[in-house]
């Protein structure tokens, strides 16, 4: 166990009335060498769940809850400060990339001096060699060195974000956090750095935890995936069980509402719209749009039902008794 | 009670934007200028005259009512003065602004939805204005028009350099809304261009329009004022500027007499800050809003 | 042999940008003919391949520098707006985007009604509008009155669908209509479009990155690259068996939700191109010369021509008849 999470509430605190309850009690595991997958649709708390993992609480945003990081004996992330954070944890034992990451460079600096500012940070070696360092470390993910001398500005969207992913991985670190890695860059691109992301993790024998709504990423690259919907995690399965047969009714539909290559079968979507996470409906938050709603649930929040050895679905279609 | 639905939505903003503290710190400081400025009404034509009060008296403060804030070196009730001129500097500044913001607004209008031909002209145009030092060219049609300059036609004068950047920024806002899909999609239903640019495209550029109104009430009043310091202003006539103008011919600094020194300042001093809090408050109102979000 | 719905005609437009003014064709040659019967025509490509620019260009908001685009036979910029307006109709990418924040969005499906279907009763102007909302899936009481911000992204897309439908296009254009929706709701959308055509008989262009849903609801399919179409032929068919090399590398880097096609998807490794983007769109010859593994020197200088390989046209010289 590298990351464990309990009982973790997140919100964006917007003004005394509203809050949006983006995290709404979630709990995981983190393990060793494990490429571990976050999906869901927009507005269901993703992004702020790795936000709360990586110790990252940038106001608004409030959580509460214990995140155990199992280094040095163990400590819950949220209650160290952020300086403890900056100077022993971000970038050297946990990664975090942004969302739109090529827009995170800092538009002043060569993409050099990102390179040498963090190696002379954590390493303290002297800025010539930190110099060196980089341009092996660019080209061993396969840039050229001279991209070290160039600005943000001058390097296409692409090329920002394996510079981004690269700073990512410079200083190897145990835990990687990765949001919509692959969003805004095209088809090609997105399996080159994906590619590389497995590759340095399987390298370094890391935890890579990839969040993104594109299953195809997930079906590809990933061990295990837990899918979200309105701040709960509601299945959390191996990835070919979880693709060939899922559980939860939100899972289904989902799945089975994505086209393939070469099968034209006619398929369904959901109905509906995610609910208001300023003001969530009672109950399982999905019945509203479940087909196979019950009475129960629309009362009372489902229990966490484990099916299999590694497989959790948060249903009372499950729940015994 | 039925309100006129304009009126009415006219009410909202004013309500919304009321929730904002600089707005309401704002507009009280402009309600008291203008109750103020509207004494001015009730003063007699007397106030012009020198030595209303005995000749030999010298300047002072007093405690009669008439002559609350003193007298100047030429004997006149610096309190009406006072009055008066804030209501001309007001009314300046509101004529200015109502002739040169509007003019930005037609030419930038034109400029933003011309093409080819049409629109270089208008860009040159509106940047040659643009680029003119206001100041100094101000000075010198001042000088040249001393003759036939009067208090009304100040306004006149002051916006030949005032519509030039509301007209820009007027071009910009109507540039950048006609880019955007929702035009495309306009077109595309049959709404004729007059239309968009009145329904589509003008509800943007008001917000802009608004802005730009306040704005050239502030620049125009401390043109006047400064064009008045020069001398180079209607000095007949009584305005915030040409009482510092008297002040400063009549060295009233050394002479200590305060009383003929602060009101104005004080006054020039107010109307910048609350007609600045009103343009801020407008401002940030505007932006929110034009996300579509809830207001 | 009948008259096509839309001819686009060797159409070039070139666009400049950067200080030095560095000039671009956004859309290189390009000849797309589109038949005269309900289809769905998508054109797949992804950013910088042209083809929002070609969307663009059929809907007369750029104008080709060279070229022509013909609509039953006729050059587009003959025919008057009204008139064309009644003849296609656009869906744009954002939802949000389509309909002004300042309006409600049922004042453009009115106007539509109005100005587009030329309907003049007031009352027959509501029927039909109530009538096209319920065939999209929306109430009309529930759109009415309301602001755009009132509505979901889901929502605002099926009014926009709606409002094109008003008039009883022949030619829907759909730029990236599903891309900003979430995943769980593109299928319903895309099905909707596949009943407009069954039920209506209007078609499509669908302008698309997404080859899973091209495949799903197409019939046929225009690869772009760099603003020249490098493939053109029955979707089914070039999705199934890409004939040019850039196809092949788009099919093979898709990431599919099915976890069985894991190791053959890990396994083609692609190889790192340190490309720079400006030199590809000036080269002479074909532009994926400098990423395309079986690039001779030919590719470089010579544009190969369009090369028949059964039904579908591939620009390459791999397929050149010797």
């Amino acid at each position: 166990m590298v990351l464990k999470a309990d009982n973790v509430y997140g919100e964006y605190v917007i003004s005394p009335q509203i809050s949006i309850k983006a995290v709404n009690n979630v709990s995981i595991e983190l393990k060793k060498n494990e490429v571990i997958g976050i999906a869901g649709e927009s507005g269901c708390g993703k992004s702020t769940l790795i936000k709360i993992l990586y110790g990252f609480l940038q106001p608004p945003l409030t959580a509460s809850g214990k995140v155990l990081l199992n280094t040095k004996g163990g400590f819950d992330l949220l209650s160290v400060s952020e300086d403890y954070k900056r100077e022993n944890i971000w970038w050297k034992i946990m990664s975090y990339i942004p969302q739109n990451s090529m827009n995170v460079l800092n538009p002043f600096m060569k993409i050099g001096d990102h390179f040498v500012e963090l190696l002379r940070k954590h390493l303290k070696i002297e800025k010539d060699e930190a110099y060196r360092v980089a341009e092996e470390y660019v080209m061993s993910m396969g840039m050229r060195k001279d991209i070290l001398k160039a600005f943000p500005h001058q390097l296409s969207g692409g090329m920002r974000q394996r510079v981004v992913v690269s700073l990512a991985l410079l200083l190897k670190p145990s835990i990687i956090f990765a949001d919509e890695p692959t969003t805004a860059v095209d088809v090609v691109l997105q399996k080159v750095l994906l590619q590389l992301l497995t590759d340095k993790q399987k390298e370094l024998g890391a935890t890579l935890v990839v969040v993104t709504h594109d299953m195809g990423v997930h079906a590809m690259i990933t061990q295990k995936v837990a899918v979200m919907y309105a701040g709960k995690i509601v299945e959390e399965a191996p990835t070919e069980p979880l693709f060939e047969d899922p559980k939860h009714p939100y899972t289904q539909t989902l799945i089975n509402s994505l086209p393939r290559l070469g099968d034209d079968r006619p398929r369904i979507g959901l109905s509906g719209s995610p609910p208001d996470l300023r003001n969530p409906p009672p109950g399982c938050e999905f019945h509203p749009r479940c087909p196979f709603a019950m009475d129960i649930c629309r009362r009372e929040k489902p229990l966490i039902a484990k099916i299999d050895k590694d497989r959790y679905v948060a249903c009372w279609l499950y729940v015994k008794g | 009670m039925y309100i006129n639905p304009r009126i009415r939505a006219f009410i909202d903003v004013f309500k919304s934007l009321s929730r904002y503290g600089r707005f309401r710190v704002g507009i009280a400081i402009i309600a008291i200028l203008i109750a103020l400025s509207l004494i001015s009404l009730a003063s007699s034509p007397r106030y012009k005259q020198w030595y209303v009060y005995p000749k030999d008296r010298p300047p002072q403060l007093t405690s009669s009512i008439d002559m609350i804030l003193g007298t100047t070196t030429n004997g006149r009730s610096v309190f009406w003065i006072m009055v008066n001129a804030l209501a001309n500097s007001l009314c300046i500044g509101l004529l200015t602004a109502l002739i040169g913001s509007h003019i930005g607004l037609l030419i930038g209008l034109l400029a933003g939805i011309s093409r080819g031909k049409m629109e270089l002209g208008f860009i040159l145009l509106v940047d040659s204005f643009v680029v003119l030092p206001g100041l100094p060219i101000l000075i010198v049609l001042a000088l040249a028009l001393k003759q036939s300059m009067t208090i009304h036609t100040i306004p006149l004068i002051l916006s030949v350099i005032a519509w030039a950047w509301p007209a820009r920024n007027v071009r910009s806002i109507a540039l950048s809304v006609m880019s955007r899909d929702f035009i495309t999609i306009a077109s595309f239903s049959g709404i004729k261009f007059r239309s968009i640019l009145l329904y589509e495209v003008m509800p943007y550029v008001l917000g802009w329009h608004l802005t730009n109104f306040i704005n050239t009430i502030i620049w125009a009043i401390g043109m006047e004022t400064a064009l008045a310091i020069f001398g180079l202003s209607i000095l007949s006539e009584d305005t915030l500027g040409t009482m510092l103008y008297w002040v400063l011919n009549f060295n009233a600094l050394f002479r200590g007499l305060w009383w003929w020194i602060l009101p104005p300042i004080a006054l020039l001093i107010l109307i910048f800050i609350g007609f600045y809090l009103i343009s801020v408050s407008v401002s940030t109102y505007l932006n929110p809003r034009l996300r579509g979000g809830v207001a | 042999m009948s008259i096509p719905l839309l001819k686009v005609e060797n159409v070039t437009k070139v666009f400049r940008y950067g200080i030095l003014g560095f000039k671009f064709r956004a859309v290189d040659d390009v000849s797309i003919v589109i038949e005269d019967k309900p289809m769905i025509f998508t054109i797949a490509g992804e950013s910088g391949s042209g083809k929002t620019t070609l969307a663009k260009l059929i809907l007369k908001i750029y104008r080709p520098e060279q070229g022509r685009i013909l609509s039953m036979g006729r050059d587009i910029y003959r025919i008057d707006d009204n008139e064309y307006h009644r003849y296609i109709q656009p869906i744009m990418q954002d939802p949000y985007a389509s309909f002004n924040p300042m309006q409600k969005p049922i004042r453009y499906l009115r106007e539509t009604a109005r100005n587009i279907a030329g309907i003049r009763d007031e009352k027959e102007v509501e029927e039909r509008i109530a009538k096209i909302l319920s065939y999209v899936g929306l109430n009309y009481v529930d759109v009415v009155n309301k602001y755009q911000h009132e509505f979901s992204g889901g929502e605002l897309q099926r009014l926009a669908i709606a409002r094109a439908l008003i008039p009883r296009p022949r030619l829907i254009i759909a730029d990236e209509p599903v891309s900003m929706l979430d995943a769980s709701l593109r299928i319903n959308i895309i099905n909707l479009f596949k009943n407009i055509k069954d039920d209506l008989g209007i078609s499509f262009i669908y302008i698309t990155h997404d080859l899973a849903t091209a495949y799903y609801m197409s019939n046929k399919i225009a690869i772009m690259f760099r603003g020249t179409v490098v493939e053109l032929g029955d979707a089914r068919k070039v999705l199934s068996n890409p004939l040019h090399p850039y196809t092949q590398t788009l099919i093979e880097s898709l990431p599919e939700p099915s976890p069985k096609k894991r190791r053959y998807w890990m396994e083609k490794k692609i190889k790192f191109s340190t490309y720079i983007e400006e030199e590809e769109f000036v080269i002479k010859g074909c532009k994926y010369v400098f990423r395309c593994p079986y690039a001779i020197d030919k590719c470089k200088h010579v544009l190969p021509p369009y090369i028949k390989v059964d039904d579908t046209e591939v620009r390459c010289w791999l397929y050149e008849k010797k």
